[in-house]
């Protein structure tokens, strides 16, 4: 759906979901948000991208949930009382239990919402777009979202020659398991700076900052896009004035936000 | 007139003490093609950076004496004329890419310089149609070959219309057969268009056919400069070994790659001697394996039995499937159907955590090799897999002749430097299997024969040694045997005499 609409539009709606994303305590409202960006991943390539990431984040979403749960001592609603040995007793409190699930939740969001950027802004989208800006802060980002796929191309080939030359990865105690991760990611971080710098010296050697830039394949700008980022900017303001921002106002809201890019998508076919 | 007039040029990198361009003058004149050759390491990249002033636009440092390009102080020119008249290729395309669509990348250079969006599809559509990618234009770069991944390049500046072409070893990473057709590309873009090219390169053969005039860099400096045919006979004078050899019309790198003796400098402290060997038992056995990649088929039907004591070379053009048949052998990628043994170990002991304590391998990039922040560190890293032996690191590093560098980081070395402590470390580890994807990238002929000394030297000792490459004359002067791969499927497979290898 996303993928019809200009890429300056389209990163303006995902910064609001971001802000939103990050601001929002609710944690019904954090699921319904949740379920309608995986809807979007789903449309763009069947959820694929995203399924991927969530194979690494989940395991990591349980693991802070459970944590915040097991050291939180606040609360006042009692769930469950567990007896540990010693004779100790650990007391399950409503409060920390939804705040931690909305803790987990939002970071899940949070790389959802990525997701569909990597899938709905490309890297051709991206220096179409804002490569008319040359500044080193615009050259950084391009070159950020080059180094996404390389990251993971390069990753793979690296993890491949460790799995040989470190046969003892799979023994060992969780920080000798952690420990051996220090020179991959060292390495995969070397090789991708690498990377960006012979890729920024191909880029001025085509002339790339010399200012006056045109573009070969403009992305134009439709009614679907000036509706999609005045909804977006309408709700940000909602959403930040704190006297606008009722729990039945919020729904509407964003339900309306939801929309926008459905019925963008759907126009634009 | 000149294109380009280089005048008493010297250049310190940001923090060394040592030049890397020192006193240097060239000239270039306009519509000839300029080859700059030596050994790897010696300065030819860096030179070819200033002249692209990329140094020190780029990479900073200090530079003395003056470069003229067109008659115009290089300095003086400003980033879009100057691009625009003079073309910059470095020799790994993925880099040189921008964008991910073929037509879009192609483009990327008009839309810097701010043309229209009539002139920019007007010059896209002549230079893809020049260049025979019109069938590509719509594609994503990633899908394609080598040899159409450096000619994309390749069109993305001469889209440009320069008047100059600036060429840093184009052709390192593609094969024999398709690097003699980027070749001739060159030189049709030279006769027709009279594009001027200046270019470094180490297939030399190809290098002489193509170049007017041959510039030869040692430690920074110029020592020769003339027609091939000068370079030739001077090369013989002062028994300097790069040089090709004059068959005919064309010019041809020697079996024994131009040495007529000896000059590595290497003590590997391995016998020199031919022992009289057979190939008793077999390291890997591989029976009927198919691997597809979505609906393309990567290998068909293969089989063979790799043997101890050889040195056994998987040639054939980029995409036969070399590199795919090493990942099954070492277990990093799982056949679709058939059998693989190795080392004994078949089924589900094929796994990297079980084959990796007595294979190495080293892949094409050395950089996704080193794990460690000096090469001690990285050959210790070796003994540390083999339990602990006799040798230390130290020892290692003294037979590869590379102990001066014990405490760099690898990742900071020459090519063939990098090449040696990585062949140190997996050596360490006393490995019985050996493999090695496109190990001559980047090497200058001499390395590449220290490199064929060492490879012979493990397969004395009893090491099934296997070379993915597709750089014909070394597998012709090291490999014991040969097997010529064809779209995933053997072709041939033959076996040469030892006594041949040893006499060179």
């Amino acid at each position: 759906m996303l993928k019809n609409y200009h890429p300056r539009s389209t990163v303006c709606y995902l910064l609001v979901w971001l802000v939103l994303a990050l601001f929002i305590n609710d944690i019904k409202l954090l699921a319904l948000m949740l379920l309608f960006t995986a809807v979007i991943n789903y449309t763009e390539d069947h959820g694929r991208s995203l399924a991927k990431i969530l194979a690494v984040i989940l395991p990591m979403a349980v693991l802070i949930v459970g944590l915040n749960l097991l050291l939180a001592d606040y609360g006042k609603t009692a769930l469950y009382v567990l007896a540990l040995p010693g004779g100790t007793t650990l007391t399950i409190y409503q409060e920390p239990l939804f705040n931690s699930l909305a803790m987990g939740i939002k970071l899940l969001l949070v790389i959802a919402v990525f997701a569909v950027f990597n899938l709905t802004v490309t890297v051709d989208k991206l220096i179409s777009v804002f490569g008319n800006y040359s500044g080193p802060t615009v050259l950084m980002a391009v070159l950020a979202a080059r180094m996404v796929p390389m990251l993971s191309r390069q990753a793979g080939s690296i993890a491949e020659v460790q799995s040989l030359r470190v046969t003892s990865r799979e023994t060992g105690s969780l920080k000798e398991k952690i420990m051996r991760a220090g020179p991959f990611l060292t390495n995969l971080l070397r090789v991708s700076l690498e990377s960006s710098l012979q890729t920024a010296e191909a880029m001025q050697v085509r002339a790339y900052g010399s200012g006056g830039r045109t573009c070969f394949v403009p992305e134009s700008w439709q009614a679907q896009d000036t509706f999609i980022t005045a909804a977006a900017a309408a709700i940000l303001i909602l959403f930040i004035i704190p006297a606008t921002s009722g729990i039945s106002n919020e729904y509407a809201l964003l339900l309306m936000l939801l929309a926008c890019p459905l019925i963008g998508g759907l126009s634009s076919r | 007139m000149n294109m380009i007039d280089i005048q008493d040029l010297s250049y310190y990198y940001p923090g060394q003490a040592h030049p890397a361009l020192k006193s240097i003058g060239l000239q270039i004149e306009k519509g000839k093609i300029c080859g700059i050759t030596g050994r790897s390491g010696c300065g030819k990249s860096t030179l070819l950076r200033a002249i692209s002033r990329l140094i020190p636009d780029f990479y900073g440092g200090t530079l003395a004496g003056e470069i003229f390009f067109r008659q115009r102080p290089l300095k003086d020119w400003s980033n879009k004329d100057l691009y625009r008249y003079m073309g910059v290729l470095s020799q790994d395309a993925e880099h040189s890419i921008i964008f991910n669509e073929l037509k879009r990348d192609v483009a990327f250079g008009l839309e810097n310089l701010g043309l229209s969006n009539a002139e920019m599809s007007r010059r896209v559509g002549e230079v893809l149609e020049y260049f025979s990618l019109n069938q590509l234009s719509h594609k994503s770069v990633h899908h394609l070959s080598g040899g159409e991944r450096q000619k994309t390049a390749l069109a993305g500046i001469v889209v440009m219309q320069p008047e100059m072409l600036v060429l840093d070893e184009p052709t390192a990473q593609l094969d024999n057969s398709t690097a003699r057709d980027f070749f001739k590309l060159l030189r049709k873009l030279n006769q027709e268009l009279g594009i001027t090219i200046v270019i470094a390169e180490q297939k030399l053969g190809f290098l002489f056919d193509l170049a007017d005039k041959v510039a030869v860099m040692e430690n920074g400096e110029i020592i020769f400069a003339g027609t091939p045919a000068e370079q030739n006979n001077w090369a013989l004078r002062h028994d300097y070994p790069l040089t090709p050899d004059s068959r005919g019309d064309h010019w041809t790198m020697s079996a024994n790659y131009g040495l007529s003796s000896n000059k590595t400098g290497l003590n590997t402290g391995w016998p020199v001697t031919a022992a009289e060997k057979s190939w008793p038992d077999h390291a890997v056995a591989v029976r009927a394996i198919n691997f597809n990649y979505g609906k393309s088929k990567v290998l068909e039907n293969i089989n063979l039995e790799l043997y101890r004591g050889q040195i056994t070379a998987l040639t054939g053009d980029n995409g036969a499937g070399k590199t795919t048949l090493i990942k099954i052998i070492l277990g990093l990628i799982k056949a679709g159907s058939g059998q693989v043994e190795v080392l004994g170990h078949e089924g589900k002991q094929l796994q990297p955590a079980i084959i990796g304590r007595e294979a190495a391998y080293l892949p094409q990039s050395l950089d996704h090799y080193f794990m460690a922040d000096t090469a001690l560190a990285e050959v210790r890293l070796g003994l540390e897999q083999d339990g602990g032996s006799g040798e230390t690191a130290r020892d290692w590093l003294e037979k590869l002749n590379v102990i001066k560098y014990l405490d760099t980081d690898p990742r900071c070395l020459s090519a063939g430097e990098k090449q040696r402590v990585a062949i140190a470390s997996i050596t360490a580890a006393d490995p019985q299997l050996i493999l090695l994807d496109e190990p001559t990238r980047g090497l200058d002929i001499i390395q590449k024969r220290v490199l064929g000394q060492i490879l012979a030297g493990l397969a004395r000792q009893g090491k099934a040694v296997v070379v993915a490459a597709h750089d014909g004359d070394f597998v012709s002067a090291y490999a014991d045997r040969v097997i010529f791969m064809q779209q995933g499927r053997i072709i041939t497979d033959e076996t040469r005499d030892l006594k041949n290898r040893e006499a060179l």
